[in-house]
């Protein structure tokens, strides 16, 4: 049977145009087992025509295949057959899925996986999940390592919120299996709300994507879950400083399940420490994955995964009388879809419906803001094979509900001052956005060349607007191990519906765009791995800015204009929670830059550096102030070197060092004294005109593997900001500023835990 | 938001060993008067100041008043209230000046701003600046033109453990309470003049050149219902003989605005 299908493959995949340039051209890969990404030795790997076996190490390599993007074939006693795609020159992960006892597919081919063909996109970055465990400083967790890509500048304090070529986090989406999820961390960023153990890859594309995605003017992360495994059940833990988890798979009612479960005991910890302080932070989510079917006859996917975020504190009233002041904030979403998909012949069809609920309250007593989404959501996707390359379209489209419910003592808008108005306001509105997309793409001159044109078309409901987005992206093989990719396009992104409130929001706001281009080379190092570099220019406008202001100085924080930490929450928190100010399609954006990548991805050690100069600056509304400043998140250098090591069977250690250019803010250039108030007032200095000391981190990490018959046991000691080094993340002054002081980053910080494997 | 909490919890770590802005230990501006604190259109107002120093109880520096543009928003006096935009008063032998709304409306072009009505106010901005030892002193005062004058409150009793701040034992924490006089306290603009409204809140900020606070001001409010809630804080002693200086200023909801000197001798 293997045989079989080696010699199918062997036939289909040999071109003859090709063979001329065989002999310079080789694919090299790694052959692993994806569970526990162990290699995987004696696997038989088929590629346009050329055959190999995987060595001890799993590696193969399959010199003399053609040009341009070829399908390979790994077949392994063992394991599921494994169909996928590849490119001379571009080393491949492989991962391979053992075979399961009456398994959901019980047919030749059954799931696709390992790196899909670049050639049609831009330079895009991943991680491999089996690394991002012993990646230094993600405390294991996948979604956290993505701060150490190109592209990627650093947040403060560690917080999520993924800021991509200098866009706003507002601007970028992230999707799992093609959901759109609308937090990617539990507060305080300690953790992703998806566990690394469920993931099957993730791709980080921080800017030129292709028209499969829209509503976006940043970047996009797809993540894409792992199905369970069906030959038996199984289940594992892991428990850490911070949370615990469970999960298990198995076989169920002729299909594969997996769940998982997981919760943080952060609370209990800081209620013991402090008994005064009823502190109570805690986190927990849980993931649910069933399959049924096999791709190749149609298979059933049902998804479901939820996140909640409590912090609590309760000052305990010192004396019969006194109040009791509360602080709240909840934040959880839940998202729940079934996909069905099918691939044969060269068409795989996919169509998913999801719903969900959001709830993010962030209250003091009873002040403070409720508000609640309610999404539902379709994405349907078709792609055909054609003439070496494909045909592919789709639509995708979501009817939410956002309703809100605001209270206490606030100002009715932007700079204008509450002065005791208790005031409580209720709403919702209903929105709709659809999309429908096609591209397609050709390889011409043997593969050589390749285009991808692409149109994307929305209309976005709170704004009854339609737009076009075209989008293109070149491909050039300038030799077997080099490629050259160009992207330009045009993308859209709805307005938020806060911004639209119908009191002090602006219900004439419209969508903003950005105009993207990046030229990326992307060259193949032999027996080490790859390098990669990305010029990008990015050209925003419509961007919906205040337009009122009030008297507040820059230098007090808070203000985009302030820089520094105020301003940086108010991004990360902006599409959350909503400013609530009255904004107008008048801000411009522009940002450029160069990504470099240079990654080992063989052998005993294994790491990357990561450069990236990055500028991005916008500019406000243009009556107030016609000049450009530095976006608050501007960081022009931002360097990750990163290595792992595996120094004997058992061990492995690791380190990660960041650089990174410091924040902007505004200086307080002096004050006055505002004697209604009895408090001092700034007086700004040249606006967003100085920069937090630079940023540097050393994290450490050290891993012990313990292997039994019955599973492998993993500890690990994940050591974050290993120098102790105080870094400056915000600027703070004192009553009178006179005399400025930084707010320092998070100390040293150990993340130590034990992980069990079957 | 939630970011803002965190931070700012962090950023309370590092106010440590920070002089407390209650403390007094060089010459600051503290108040400006205003009487009245709102007047009527055309209306005159005398403006003082407070300047005290760490060393003297108080200090009698030149001062310097200002009156604002209304048409231009205040960030920074020295660049938004100057040349054209600012009308300088006369300053008194005692350091005061008198601000006449007629000419400054007239000096400003707002004769034809329409008179305000109701509870409605039109501030009028005013900058003193005083000069101490080198140093510049500049503090903002919004004067209000409104239908009806309003009245500075009055400060009755500043009191250590109920009785009247006069000694202290060193080292000592005591009760810190403080009351306005009752017969000067403006009842609350509501628009339809009932007698029985309650009174405006009255905010007592309390500096010393010595000891802790535990919060450098309290509260007197007053509920719907006329209801008088007293806020008082816990003051401790420096360990000391010296005397200490105190300096409490109330100021209400109209801007109103009254200040007392108490000096402080250990038993």
């Amino acid at each position: 049977m293997i045989r079989w299908i080696a010699t199918i493959a062997i036939v289909v995949g040999a071109p003859a145009p090709a063979l001329a340039q065989r002999a310079e051209r080789s694919l090299e890969a790694v052959v692993v087992d994806a569970a526990s990404g162990q290699p995987v030795a004696g696997a038989l790997v088929v590629a346009g025509g050329v055959e190999a076996t995987s060595g001890g190490d799993g590696a193969v390599v399959l010199a003399g295949v053609p040009a341009g993007a070829v399908d390979v074939l790994v077949v392994a006693d063992g394991y599921e057959e494994l169909l996928t795609s590849g490119r001379a020159g571009r080393p491949l992960r492989l991962a391979l899925r053992k075979v399961a006892d009456g398994n959901v597919a019980g047919v030749e081919v059954i799931e696709i996986s390992g790196d899909a063909p670049l050639a049609d996109e831009p330079p895009t970055y991943d991680v491999p999940v089996e690394q991002v465990r012993t990646l230094p400083g993600s405390g294991s967790d996948a979604l956290k390592a993505l701060q150490s890509l190109p592209g990627v500048a650093r947040v403060p304090f560690g917080l999520g919120g993924l800021v991509l070529r200098g866009s706003s986090p507002r601007d970028s989406s992230v999707f799992l299996d093609g959901i759109e999820v609308p937090i990617l961390y539990h507060f305080g960023g300690l953790a992703s709300f998806f566990p690394t153990a469920m993931l099957d890859s993730m791709e980080l594309m921080p800017g030129s994507f292709g028209a499969r995605f829209g509503r976006a003017i940043g970047g996009i992360v797809e993540l894409r879950s792992r199905a369970g495994q069906a030959d038996r059940w199984r289940g594992a833990a892991e428990m850490s400083l911070v949370d615990a988890s469970a999960r298990a798979e198995g076989p169920l009612l002729g299909g594969a399940i997996s769940v998982g479960v997981r919760r943080s005991y952060v609370d209990a910890v800081l209620a013991a420490a402090a008994p005064d302080l009823t502190l109570a932070p805690r986190y927990l989510d849980a993931q649910l994955r069933y399959d049924l079917g096999s791709e190749r006859r149609g298979r059933w996917t049902l998804l479901a995964f939820a996140s909640d975020d409590l912090l609590r504190f309760v000052d305990e009233p010192e004396a019969a009388g006194d109040d009791e002041d509360t602080f709240r904030y909840v934040s959880r979403f839940v998202r729940a879809g079934v996909r069905w998909q099918r691939d044969r012949d060269g068409l795989a069809l996919s169509i998913m419906p999801t719903v969900g609920y959001d709830e993010s309250t962030i209250r003091f007593d009873e002040d403070g803001i409720t508000r609640e989404n309610l999404p539902i959501a379709l994405r349907a996707d078709v792609k055909r094979s054609w003439s070496g390359g494909y045909l592919a379209g789709g639509v995708d489209g979501q009817l939410v509900r956002s309703s809100f419910d605001l209270g206490g003592e606030v100002g009715p808008g932007p700079g204008v001052m509450g002065d005791d108005v208790e005031m409580r306001r209720l709403g919702a509105t209903w929105a709709e956005d659809g999309g429908v997309w096609a591209e397609g793409f050709v390889r011409l001159w043997n593969g050589g060349l390749g285009i991808k044109p692409g149109l994307r078309v929305d209309h976005f409901g709170l704004s009854d607007q339609v737009v076009a987005d075209p989008r293109l992206t070149i491909s050039h093989e300038l030799s077997s191990r080099v490629t050259l990719t160009e992207s330009v396009g045009l993308y859209h992104q709805p307005p938020a519906s806060a911004d639209l409130d119908p009191a002090w929001g602006n219900q004439d706001l419209r969508a903003s765009r950005s105009v993207q281009t990046s030229a990326g080379l992307q060259v193949a190092i032999p027996d080490f791995g790859e390098a990669s570099t990305t010029l990008y220019y990015q050209a925003l406008g419509d961007l919906p800015v205040d337009a009122v202001t009030g008297a507040t100085a820059a230098a007090d924080g808070g203000s985009v204009q302030s820089g520094g930490v105020g301003a940086i929450s108010r991004e990360l928190t902006d599409e959350q929670f909503g400013s609530y100010a009255y904004r107008e399609n008048v801000g411009r954006g522009r940002s450029y830059g160069l990504e470099m990548l240079v990654r080992r991805r063989v052998g005993d050690w294994q790491g990357w550096v990561a450069y990236t100069y990055a500028r991005a600056k916008r500019r406000g509304d243009p009556r107030l102030d016609p000049r450009w400043y530095p976006y608050v998140l501007d960081q022009p250098h931002v360097l990750t070197a990163l290595v792992s090591a595996r120094i004997t069977h058992h061990w492995q250690i690791g380190a990660r060092v960041r650089l990174a250019t410091g924040n902007p803010f505004t200086p307080a250039a002096g004050s006055y004294y505002d004697a209604d108030d009895q408090a001092y007032e700034p007086v700004d200095g040249p606006i967003l005109s100085e920069r937090l000391p630079d940023f540097v981190q050393l994290d450490v990490r050290v891993d012990r593997n313990w292997r039994r018959s019955w599973g492998t046991v993993r500890l690990y000691l994940d050591l974050q900001n290993a120098t102790n080094r105080l870094n400056a993340e915000g600027v703070s002054y004192n009553y009178d500023y006179s005399r400025k002081d930084y707010t320092r980053g998070l100390p040293i910080f150990p993340s130590i835990g034990v992980e069990y494997v079957p | 938001v939630r970011w803002l909490v965190l931070v700012g919890l962090l950023a309370a770590c590092d106010d440590e060993g920070e002089a407390p802005s209650y403390l007094i230990t060089g010459p600051r501006l503290l108040a400006v008067q205003a009487e009245p604190p709102a007047v009527i259109p055309g209306g005159l107002v005398t403006l003082r100041a407070l300047v005290v120093d760490g060393d003297a109880s108080q200090a009698a520096p030149p001062m310097a008043w200002r009156v604002c543009s209304p048409w231009v928003t205040v960030r920074d006096p020295d660049r938004d209230c100057v040349g054209p935009d600012a009308l300088a008063l006369a300053t008194a032998a005692d350091g005061s000046a008198v601000l006449d709304t007629a000419v400054t409306a007239a000096y400003f072009g707002a004769g034809e701003v329409p008179a305000p009505a109701g509870c409605e106010a039109v501030p009028v901005m005013v900058i003193a600046t005083a000069e101490i030892d080198g140093l510049r002193l500049v503090a903002r005062k919004e004067v209000r033109v409104r239908a009806a004058e309003r009245r500075n409150p009055g400060i009755a009793r500043v009191t250590l453990d109920g009785a009247p701040a006069e000694r202290f034992a060193p080292g000592r924490e005591y009760v810190l309470g403080a009351a306005p006089v009752a017969e000067l306290e403006d009842r609350r603009c509501t628009g339809d003049d009932e007698p029985g409204r309650p009174f405006e809140d009255v905010r007592f900020h309390v500096y010393v050149d010595g000891g802790e606070l535990s919060n450098p001001h309290l509260d007197v409010e007053y509920e719907d219902d006329g209801t008088q809630v007293v806020e008082v804080e816990r003051y401790t002693a420096p360990d000391r003989r010296a005397p200490v200086d105190m300096w409490v200023v109330a100021i209400d909801g109209d801007g109103g605005t009254a200040w007392r000197h108490l000096v402080l001798t250990s038993e």
